[in-house]
């Protein structure tokens, strides 16, 4: 499989008044086109880091950040923002719909601002909420509908110009149980048809099912092997 | 306040740096703007009481001429000032005064200065009414050559005390050049042409202006009733027993001063447009601590499971707010105060006071700081009060960007709107807050509301300017001392001047409109302007009636919409003027739209009307010769003396036989001389020849008619004493002098003459400079010719009428200006603050896709909205507030108020302008924000 990300070295660090916090210490990470990753650890380890860094919402103070064939690192602003919005979907915590916009009005956003779709946008935003199951409210502002139904809401607006990449950061952090499961099946069958899944979680019931599992602690990246059994162990102990 | 609290308050304005100075700038401004507006208008109104004062100024003020035909005369100025007070028991002072023009110059200039020269019938330093203050130096010696000059015009020319200059003498022969030495400075704040006023002995003015007599009688009664009810008997006395025609009297109260009432008016506009810019201020606070206490709602939350009270919170937020105060407070009274004194000093050029010395106005130091102070915290209040009533579960309840947001009608309606994406989600966003909507509107409404019909008002008094010069589109106006004929005065300029296209001649007068009463003045008097018809010299706007447009020879009169208005007649309708004792009946033939009341004749009318003619035969004084068919007397030709005489005279004389003329009845009386020449008797009847049934050849170019009559002798007298040791023959008839006049064909009441002068320059467009130039050549010439005039530059005075409302208009839009800057600063606060509350939709934004220009362009368009939203309600609000900025203008009356299309626009890209200015900064700041520094610090 080709490598849809590749970070190299990344070391990120942040000035504060006290000194200096290294969110990043020299990561190296890689995922192939159409993988699934979970990225675990604690809070402050610097999994939110290493997200903004693959989606090009963060700089690295030092080292290489490679996304869909883009060198992230020497793009400014406005150009990442143009490539992030045709190249990466990204699910946020508190799904952050635009409260002012109606929920299709939230999927056709994107487009909008890629130029993508210019003949079909409101057909294209309806099929996506087809995809998650939110015709019905289409034409509801986001404080109308529930938090489950916001969430899907925000996945059909990371779909929206078709990217490789959708990156979640705890994407089913605020859910329940239920919608967070149903959350998760979404996330697999995008798998499934080749979209490439980097997301955030603490849910480590969820991260037992994602077929790779990358822990993240002091800013670095620990192996595989260990966060499995860290993973299978947590399992049996319950 | 303790320690925690002030590190609270400090550590806000500390942390928002940008919006403290923003909002810290807005006071400045208010403040800034209150202490200078208030200052200006206070030091103008206390200046002009200090001068002006109640008990000095006249109640009753009659301009008066002698009319050309009075003839010679011999005036005694103070007899007729007694007869007067004589007359008007309840006269408590009265003054006579000339006011003329007259030539100068400093010694080592080339050309004379045209200034006025004032005299009263009293001496300067007892004035009864409207003294005036020495300055310096002393008033004029009798015998010395002396004058003194108003301060103003002293400060322009720089004369000192002990300066000589040049006077031209018009009135003496050939108008020798004098030297007259300046004896003392005078302030004279009554002196409403102080900067060219200079003033001489009135026994000596004469020789200087060429002008005897009276211009202005004034007078004081024991009270102001009692004026108003003298005063059309007053008009009536001097017709009657004085030489002169009191062609108008205003009763003026003093205690209405106009001067001091438009500068009071004034000063309210100025106040009120300070006042308004400080609550534009204050409902910017209002909006920053509303956003304040919001953004702070978990802060809020914190403080209250800690114990605080709300109210230690209103301590802590109006703590805040009383810093801004502050920091805009101090240097916007101090730079006030400096301002306002120099504003008053432009301001009172204008309203003839003099501000020379430095001067503080301590109602406008403690309102600037009051309002200043109190405004923003009285601004804090509401926003506090609703802020702090949060509970702690809900300050400390954060559900992101999606919370909280209100679903309603107007949502509903922006969603069916066909238009792009990012201009739903600006209406949605703006529409979401909608008191700080509402406010930001408020303010912008106020700031463009205050632009708009301040300017209107300025685009109105200039259209309206542009009107009077149009109206009569001459460059020159000159009014010869004596009453001269047109025809000599034309050929002399045309065949002598290069530069002129055409000399008209004109007259203008007040004249009495019968039902007339002039909103102004509540008086029925007109000004009437004489012209020449067939010539293009109104252009104004015929809106009913044609006028001369078709027949120049036409009778009648055109009159202004607001006099036929008044009255309510129209044209084909017949109005009464009545001037100098006379009624003439006249048909309005045409109503202009002009924003000054007036009528507009033919100047030969006007001229007959108001007692400007010449050539009329005067009863006793009247001698010419006439023929008596076969008589033979000292004359040769059977030519006679002929005396026209009234019935009064012909009853005073001595009848030697028969009985004295009747009047109506056809008779002559004969001295014995004559009777004995021609062998009459009484009761014979002779052949009277007059005129141009007198000598000449053709018999067919004379009316027998009118110029032969055969009438009785019916008596024979004995002439006057006086005449017999004059070179009249003794032989002479007397003849009733209507009978007389009407035989020589001679009009009653003489020839019209014009009182002015009309000069159209050959060049379309010439500046204030060449007709200046042409003048000079215009009064050389006629100078020359032993004629001296009073000249006006119609150019120079559009071109002054220009600068002083360009100043009044320098000063309204300072204040307009102080109202859209705060407006600016409001916008750019609430957008500022739009920009942080949604840090987070700017990051989402830009998370899936956002450019820069698509996150400026969304703030941008907030912006604009705003703007259009308040120009909407500015437009109706500016009419409103230009009609009320009309209604108090000083020459408010003149102008007929229509509020000028053009302003719409104006203040359409005005708003957009400010908008766009004040968004871009905001629009720029969100735009650099990067989504990792904002998601960093959710």
């Amino acid at each position: 499989m080709d490598k849809l990300i590749s970070l190299q070295q990344v070391h990120k660090t942040y000035k504060i008044k006290g000194g200096l916090i290294r969110a990043l210490n020299g990561v190296d990470f890689e995922v192939e086109q159409g993988e699934f990753v979970a990225l675990v650890g604690p809070s402050g380890s610097g999994k939110s880091t290493l997200i903004n860094m693959i989606t090009g919402i963060d700089r690295p103070t030092n080292g290489e950040v490679y996304v869909a064939g883009q060198r992230l690192t020497h793009m400014n602003e406005d150009q990442v923002a143009e490539w992030r919005g045709k190249n990466v979907g990204v699910v946020f915590q508190f799904f952050q719909l635009l409260p002012s916009l109606t929920v299709i009005e939230n999927v056709i956003m994107p487009m909008t601002y890629a130029g993508t779709y210019k003949n079909g946008r409101r057909e294209r935003a309806m099929e996506l909420l087809e995809l998650v199951d939110l015709v019905d409210i289409a034409d509801k502002y986001p404080s109308q509908v529930s938090g489950g139904q916001q969430q899907r809401a925000a996945i059909a607006r990371a779909l929206a110009n078709d990217p490789p990449l959708i990156v979640g950061d705890e994407p089913t952090g605020n859910l329940d149980s239920v919608s967070s499961g149903l959350m998760f099946s979404l996330f697999e069958d995008l798998v499934a048809q080749g979209k490439t899944m980097v997301m955030v979680t603490h849910d480590k019931d969820l991260a037992g099912k994602v077929p790779r599992v990358q822990e993240v602690r002091d800013g670095r990246l620990l192996g595989g092997e260990e966060i499995n059994r860290r993973l299978v162990g947590a399992s049996a102990g319950r | 306040m303790n320690r925690s609290t002030f590190r609270k308050i400090w550590g806000d304005l500390w942390t928002r740096k940008s919006r403290t100075i923003l909002v810290s700038v807005s006071i400045f401004i208010g403040v800034l703007g209150v202490v200078t507006l208030i200052t200006a208008g206070d030091l103008l109104v206390r200046q002009l009481k200090a001068d002006v004062k109640e008990s000095e100024l006249p109640m009753l003020a009659a301009n008066v001429v002698v009319p050309p035909s009075e003839g010679d005369v011999t005036l005694d100025d103070a007899t007729y000032l007694d007869a007067l007070t004589e007359a008007f028991p309840d006269i408590t002072a009265i003054e006579g005064s000339s006011n003329n023009p007259f030539y100068w110059k400093l010694p080592d200039e080339g050309r004379f200065r045209e200034a006025r020269l004032f005299a009263y019938t009293d001496a300067m330093s007892d004035k009864p009414v409207e003294p005036m203050r020495l300055v310096e130096g002393d008033y004029p010696q009798p015998g010395q050559h002396q004058l003194v000059v108003e301060q103003r015009m002293a400060d322009d020319f720089d004369l000192s005390v002990g300066d000589a200059i040049d006077v031209r003498m018009l009135g003496e022969d050939e108008f020798p050049t004098e030297t007259w030495t300046i004896s003392g400075i005078v302030f004279h704040a009554y002196n409403q042409l102080s900067d060219q006023s200079m003033y001489a002995l009135y026994d000596e003015a004469p020789a200087a202006t060429g002008v005897s007599g009276l211009s202005t009688i004034s007078a004081r009664f024991d009270d102001f009733a009692q004026a108003e009810a003298n005063k059309d008997a007053f008009q009536t006395f001097v017709n009657d027993n004085t030489p002169y025609s009191a062609l108008i009297v205003q009763a003026t109260d003093p205690a209405d001063n106009a001067a001091i009432q438009s500068s009071e008016d004034f000063a309210l506009i100025l106040s009120v447009l300070a006042i308004v810019s400080m609550l534009v201020s204050g409902f910017l606070v209002l909006n920053v601590i509303n956003n304040l206490v919001t953004e702070q709602r978990r802060q809020i939350g914190v403080m209250k499971s800690l114990g605080t009270t709300r109210g230690e919170m209103f301590v802590i937020y109006g703590g805040i707010a009383v810093s801004y105060g502050l920091i805009g407070v101090i240097p916007g009274v101090l730079l006030g105060i400096p301002l306002g004194y120099e504003m008053a000093v432009l301001i009172g050029d204008f309203a003839n006071t003099l501000i020379d010395t430095f001067a503080v106005s301590t109602t406008a130091i403690a309102l600037g700081i009051v309002l200043g102070l109190a405004v923003p915290v009285i601004s804090a209040v509401i926003p506090v009060y609703i802020g702090t009533r949060v509970s702690i579960l809900d300050a400390m309840t954060d559900l992101g960007i999606g919370g909280g947001y209100n679903v309603g009608l107007l949502n509903r309606t922006i969603k069916a709107l066909p238009v792009p994406l990012n201009i739903k989600q600006s209406l949605n966003n703006l529409t979401q807050k909608k008191a700080r909507l509402a406010l930001t509107v408020i303010t912008l409404t106020l700031a463009l509301s205050a632009f708009m019909g301040v300017s209107a008002v300025f685009v109105q008094i200039n259209s309206v300017l542009q009107d009077i010069l149009d109206t009569f589109g001459y460059q020159i106006i000159f009014q010869t001392t004596q009453s001269q004929e047109f025809e000599p005065i034309q050929t002399l300029l045309m065949d002598n001047i290069d530069g002129i296209a055409e000399v008209y001649p004109g007259s203008g007068g007040i004249v009495q409109l019968e039902g007339y009463i002039s909103e102004s003045n509540q008086s029925s008097q007109m000004l009437v302007q004489g012209i020449v018809p067939e010539t293009a010299m109104t252009d104004s706007t015929l809106v009913e009636g044609t006028a001369w447009e078709n027949d120049p020879e036409r009778e009648g009169i055109v009159l202004t919409n607001e006099i036929t208005n008044s009255i309510g007649k129209g044209v084909g309708d017949t109005v009464t003027l009545i001037a100098n004792g006379q009624r003439l009946e006249q048909e309005i033939i045409g109503v202009v739209n002009y924003p000054i009341p007036m009528g507009i004749m033919p100047w030969e009318d006007l001229s007959r009307l108001t007692g400007f003619t010449l050539g009329a035969p005067t009863p006793n004084q009247y001698f010419t010769g006439v023929q008596i068919d076969d008589y033979s007397g000292t004359l040769p030709g059977g030519a006679i003396t002929a005396w026209g005489v009234d019935s009064q005279a012909a009853g005073f004389v001595t009848m030697l036989d028969g009985s004295p003329i009747t009047p109506g009845q056809p008779g002559v009386m004969l001295t014995q001389a004559a009777a004995d020449a021609g062998g009459y008797a009484v009761g014979d009847t002779i052949t009277v020849r007059a005129g141009d049934c007198m000598a000449t050849g053709d018999p067919d170019a004379a009316d027998p008619a009118v110029c032969t009559a055969t009438v009785p002798i019916t008596g024979i007298f004995m002439p006057p004493s006086q005449m017999a040791s004059s070179q009249i023959p003794q032989d002479m008839m007397a003849i009733y002098w209507e009978d007389l006049a009407t035989m020589e064909g001679l009009n009653l009441n003489g020839e019209p003459v014009p009182n002015a002068f009309f000069v159209l320059t050959q060049a379309a467009d010439p500046t204030a400079r060449e007709v200046d130039g042409l003048i000079e050549n215009v009064n050389d010439l006629l100078v020359d010719n032993g004629i001296t005039a009073s000249y006006t530059n119609m150019v120079e005075i559009a071109d002054q009428a220009s600068d002083a409302i360009l100043s009044i208009g320098i000063v309204l839009n300072m204040a307009s200006f102080i109202m859209a800057a705060v407006g600016a600063i409001g916008l750019i606060t609430t957008l500022s603050i739009a920009v942080f509350e949604r840090q987070k939709e700017i990051g989402v934004m830009r998370s899936v896709g956002a450019k820069s220009p698509t996150i400026i362009m969304q703030f941008l368009v907030e912006g604009l909205l705003v703007g259009i939203i308040a120009w909407i309600i500015a437009a109706p609000v500016s009419v409103g507030l230009a009609w009320g900025i009309t209604e108090i203008l000083p020459f408010g009356e003149f102008i007929q108020f229509d509020y000028p299309p053009v302003m719409l626009p104006v203040g359409f890209v005005g708003i957009l302008i400010i908008a766009t200015i004040s968004s871009v900064w905001p629009s720029v700041s969100a735009a650099r924000k990067t989504v990792s520094d904002i998601l960093r610090y959710q």
